[in-house]
């Protein structure tokens, strides 16, 4: 089992908030859930994260918005996108705009935690 | 001169002017008898006149005695007419008695010849003379009674009682008229041969000393009888006047009401016509009508039927009814209706024809009119009686029910209808009967009607009542409608395969709004899974921590499914089903449909919702997809916007609507082009097929609804549709 990480879960629904959560706890880890990006960019100076899970279909503020913003904010923060748009441009520009890895929904639990794992140790590394 | 010698006379000729005056009424009517009998009675009181005048100038006793022998043969006569008279006259008096002074005034003049010098004298003595005033004298009769002259006495004494009897008779019977007239005749009668019979008695059995003058008394008889048949006359003359004035009126009213009169005797050559009767054939008033001129101005399509109608009736015929056309001079067609009678004789022999004529050219222009206007209809029309039968159709329901005119018309209307509907038809045809009214048949209801082949096609009929002197007659008509209702089918079905299209084109551009939909509880259950399976292996204490990611992957399943349902309703192809629907219900659900698009588009709805709308008709996916139409339309104007922001409104429509409409933000629709966005293949989307909005338009016609842009939308486009309220 790797190191327990602090991690940022942004989705607006309950149901995959709860589920995700569940399932990073299993697996090990500590989990904060957000149900907007704002939310997230409100706690983000209080708040030493490892990582953040991050929806793209937002209400309010978008996810590529939060991407840029957290991008900005703290730079060396890795946001793993979970998105269900399979659409090959999405994932173009969301790795464009830095992100640490973009995953499709319904996420694998052992992609994902890889996912994790890779984006929380050793050199970040974010040639596209 | 004497005054005997100019009264006697005078009295036989007023008696013999009366009886010729009666004996000529007999020879005209031929049937009252009792004028005959007058005659006679009258004739023999003349002669009897004769006799009494020779006699009372005759000093010879023997040529006295010989006159009055020859005088009981016109006396006899006279009182056996008189007693028939009464009887035929009255039907009154003891026909008994009636023969029995008849017998003995026939007998009595057997004795008369046979005995003594005649009935009253065996022997005459001696005649004298007796002066009277005025220097005038008469001779009277001395002699020996004959005993015979009894049984007459007895005779004269019979028919005084019956003249009596026969007056009482008359009187019970309680016709004043009659009374009077009984009185008068019998009660004269009785009182002068009383007074004529009173005065013989005496001077036969030498009581008086006087001549026979029983003459005058008959002239008192007769003076009552005259009285009587005069007023007959009389009578007859004021009957005469009435009878003309009736036939004036008559004749007055039946050219006011344009009837003509006709009479023909068979046994002529001619028939007599009326003024207005010779109007409507077009006949001269001076000139005779034969039947050969009749004949010649029937039209000649009808000439040889009235011919055969006529030699029918003269055959058997009591009363008779035609109808036939004229063709008058010049070439005019008149329609005349004939009512007549046949006179028969005793032997059943055709005497006369007779009977009204009447011009119904107007009616007949009317009936031909209707038949014209019934053949020319593009329905089948089907004119029925009160019995139900077939009176008239047209060429339309020939071609409909593949019957020969001719096989439909007298039959009854059943023979149309599928055996199935045969016996429950007659009853609803009474009634209607009962109730009639200009309406559509069977309303609601599938009707359907049968061919000749034995085919049913789907009908149409509406029914109207029509009065007629035949009797309440209805007129159906009747249209084919299967053609049409397999058009309508066709249409329903292609709309329904356009709609399917159409939602399956929509579908598309939902795709990701769906997966998204899909995605969102997929991820949820397989990360619980996954979640759980890490969980039980790290030990039993964490087993409270799985039972509820097992209940969240129960309940995300469920959502799944719930997903999959609705992608399932929106593609199933299905016919219109309408309902009742909360339309506030299908704006939530098209937005719950599309949430996650227009979370991804970033745009904002705002709803202006009824708060307690009525519920419209309809069915619920056609109308989502309208809404998601509109809605995904709304959303693709706006695309590129710093604004993105639609409005969706329910309000009451115009008339029993609901009235949904959706605003957008975006560039609105060219004017030039607002009549035109809900055709097909007008589109102003670069990539769009432009089905969407004319799929719209399509649905909410075939709900009875409309949809329009609203050319007055400031600021983007705004779509109004209207939807009938449901029935509650």
């Amino acid at each position: 089992m790797s190191t327990s990480r602090l991690i940022a879960l942004v989705d607006d629904e309950f149901a995959v908030r709860r589920a995700l959560w569940r399932l990073l706890r299993a697996s090990g880890h500590r989990v904060e859930t957000f149900e907007t990006a704002e939310a997230l960019l409100h706690a983000l100076p209080e708040r030493a994260f490892d990582c953040v899970l991050l929806d793209l279909r937002l209400p309010g503020l978008s996810g590529f918005e939060a991407l840029y913003r957290i991008e900005a904010r703290v730079g060396a923060l890795p946001v793993i996108v979970i998105t269900g748009d399979e659409c090959p441009e999405v994932r173009a520009r969301v790795l464009a705009a830095r992100a640490a890895d973009c995953l499709l929904k319904p996420v694998d639990a052992a992609a994902l935690l890889a996912s994790i794992e890779r984006a929380t140790s050793g050199p970040v590394d974010r040639a596209a | 001169m004497k005054w005997i010698d100019i009264v006697w006379p005078m009295m036989g000729a007023a008696s013999l002017t009366l009886g010729l005056i009666q004996l000529f009424i007999w020879v005209h009517t031929r049937r009252q008898l009792e004028h005959l009998l007058f005659f006679a009675t009258c004739v023999g009181v003349a002669v009897l006149a004769i006799l009494e005048l020779l006699a009372l100038r005759s000093p010879d006793p023997i040529r006295f005695g010989a006159l009055v022998r020859a005088g009981h043969v016109p006396l006899a006569m006279v009182l056996v007419s008189l007693v028939w008279i009464v009887r035929v006259r009255f039907r009154a008096g003891s026909l008994w008695l009636a023969y029995a002074v008849t017998a003995i005034r026939a007998l009595s003049l057997i004795p008369n010849f046979l005995t003594g010098v005649n009935l009253n004298f065996l022997v005459i003595s001696e005649v004298r003379r007796i002066e009277l005033v005025g220097g005038e004298h008469m001779y009277a009769p001395i002699g020996v009674m004959n005993p015979w002259i009894i049984p007459a006495e007895i005779g004269n004494a019979a028919l005084v009682v019956f003249l009596v009897g026969a007056a009482f008779e008359v009187w019970r019977r309680g016709d004043s008229d009659e009374r009077t007239r009984a009185l008068w005749v019998c009660g004269s009668m009785a009182a002068f041969l009383l007074l004529s019979f009173g005065s013989a008695l005496l001077i036969t059995h030498g009581v008086l000393h006087m001549p026979y003058v029983v003459n005058a008394a008959f002239l008192g008889v007769m003076a009552g009888m005259s009285y009587d048949l005069g007023g007959e006359v009389v009578q007859s003359a004021k009957t005469a006047k009435r009878l003309r004035e009736t036939e004036q009126r008559v004749q007055l009213a039946a050219e006011a009401a344009g009837l003509g009169f006709f009479r023909r005797e068979l046994g002529g050559d001619r028939i007599w016509v009326n003024d207005t009767g010779l109007a409507l054939y077009d006949f001269d008033r001076d000139r005779p009508v034969t039947p050969a001129d009749l004949f010649e101005r029937i039209h000649p399509e009808d000439r040889e039927r009235i011919k055969r109608e006529t030699a029918r009736s003269i055959e058997r015929d009591t009363a008779f009814e035609r109808e036939y056309r004229l063709l008058l001079p010049g070439g005019r067609v008149r329609w005349l209706a004939v009512r007549g009678q046949v006179e028969r004789d005793q032997a059943g022999q055709a005497a006369a024809l007779y009977g009204v004529v009447l011009d119904v050219s107007a009616r007949r222009l009317d009936e031909q009119r209707f038949r014209v206007a019934v053949e020319a209809a593009p329905s089948a029309m089907l004119l029925v009686d009160a019995a139900g039968h077939i009176v008239l159709v047209n060429a339309e329901a020939e071609r409909l029910f593949g019957y020969a005119r001719d096989a439909m018309i007298g039959q009854g209307i059943e023979l149309l209808l599928p055996e199935s509907l045969r016996g429950m038809h007659q009853g609803q045809r009474m009634r209607y009967q009962g109730e009639p009214s200009a309406r559509v048949m069977g309303a609601g209801r599938d009707l359907t009607a049968r061919r000749q082949d034995g085919t049913i096609v789907r009908v149409e009929i509406s029914l109207s009542p029509i009065e007629s002197p035949e009797g309440a007659l209805v007129l159906a008509s009747v249209t084919d409608i299967s053609e049409r209702m397999r058009r309508d089918q066709e249409a329903a079905q292609q709309r329904d395969q356009l709609a399917h299209l159409s939602r399956v084109a929509t579908l598309g551009e939902l795709s990701g709004s769906l997966a998204h939909e899909l995605n969102q509880p997929l991820t949820a259950i397989l990360s619980n899974a996954q979640a759980a399976i890490r969980l039980m292996a790290r030990g039993a204490e964490h087993q409270g921590e799985v039972l509820d990611a097992l209940q969240d992957i129960v309940d995300d399943d469920k959502r799944a499914g719930e997903v999959i349902q609705r992608l399932r309703a929106m593609l199933r192809k299905e016919p219109l089903a309408a309902r009742a629907l909360d339309p506030n219900a299908l704006v939530h659900e098209v937005l719950r449909l599309y949430r996650s698009d227009l979370l991804n588009r970033g745009v904002e709805v705002e709803l202006a919702l009824h708060p307690d709308p009525p519920e419209i008709q309809g069915d619920r996916v056609q109308l989502l997809q309208v809404l998601l139409n509109l809605l995904i339309n709304a959303c693709d104007a706006m695309h590129g916007l710093a604004v993105r922001r639609i409005r969706l409104s329910s309000e009451p429509g115009s008339g029993a609507t609901m009235r949904l409409s959706i605003r957008d933000c975006g560039p609105g629709i060219d004017p030039a082009r607002i009549e035109r966005v809900f055709d097909a293949f007008v589109t102003t989307k670069r990539e769009g097929m432009g089905l969407g909005l004319a799929v719209c338009r399509t649905i909410v016609e075939a709900h009875g609804g409309r949809i329009w842009a609203d050319p007055a939308a400031a600021g983007g486009a705004c779509i109004h549709m209207e939807l009938p309220l449901a029935e509650s």
